[in-house]
């Protein structure tokens, strides 16, 4: 399993972009792919504390949940990440920083994903965060 | 993108997501087989057999006038790499935020 990072450039300046970021109503408006909805959730990345989601489409419903662990705005918001398997337990935790930095045009996001355990014990397990998938690993490996 | 597409909607019948489930549990099974017990006719059973092997999500293998299907890992492998993807998860909600971030600036125009 291999860090992540990504950048995207936006036109809007970076206390709007950390609000799109960290407040409640508007981290809902995004969060998750396409096709997926969002029915249960506490997304709110504007404090520290508790947060979750719930994503789901017509056959499939996962969550994830972790510990928002730092909130600065307008810089940055940090939170530890977990895939939850179907029996109720929690995967491997990794951590998410999103990081904003003010540009002539407006301000660049961006994500970083992160391993707090790299071991490949840990990565297997990762990919099994529903029974579903587990079963897929056995079919495939 | 677009095999995973036709993927996602092959899965998105509780029938066929049924089917596949029983393939993945109790290994390769005639059409006939997957009759039995699902309530629904044999003609309905092969037209979602139909379906999730154009999806790449069933194989069959035929002993005379028999038809044995099984779960084909490719199409499989694909929804497995998509969801323990982080890059697909992000890149995709990134893109929603930024049209959530445009709409928003049209209407404060």
């Amino acid at each position: 399993m291999t860090d992540l990072s990504l950048e995207r450039e936006f036109s809007i300046p970076a206390d709007r972009l950390f609000d799109w970021i960290s407040s409640k109503g508007k981290v809902l408006q995004w969060f998750g792919p396409e096709g997926m909805n969002v029915p249960d959730s506490e997304l709110d990345f504007s404090q520290t504390g508790p947060w979750y989601a719930v994503m789901a489409n017509d056959t499939m419903s996962v969550k994830v949940s972790g510990h928002v662990t730092h909130v600065d705005p307008p810089r940055s918001v940090g939170f530890t990440w977990g895939w939850h398997n179907k029996d109720g337990t929690r995967g491997v935790e990794s951590h998410v920083t999103m990081t904003i930095v003010p540009t002539q045009a407006g301000a660049r996001l961006q994500l970083d994903h992160r391993d707090l355990d790299n071991s490949e014990q840990s990565a297997r397990h990762e990919q099994g965060w529903i029974s579903t998938f587990n079963k897929l690993a056995s079919v495939i490996s | 993108m677009t095999t995973l597409t036709s993927t996602f909607s092959a899965l998105s019948d509780s029938t066929r997501f049924g089917i596949v489930e029983h393939l993945m549990d109790h290994g390769e099974a005639l059409a006939g087989e997957l009759v039995l017990g699902s309530g629904i006719s044999g003609p309905a059973i092969s037209r979602h057999l139909k379906i999730l092997r154009d999806a790449g999500l069933v194989s069959a293998r035929a002993v005379g006038t028999k038809r044995y299907y099984s779960v084909h890992s490719d199409g499989l492998r694909a929804i497995a790499d998509w969801t323990s993807s982080r890059r697909a998860f992000w890149d995709s909600s990134l893109d929603r935020l930024e049209a959530a971030i445009s709409l928003d600036e049209d209407t404060r125009k």
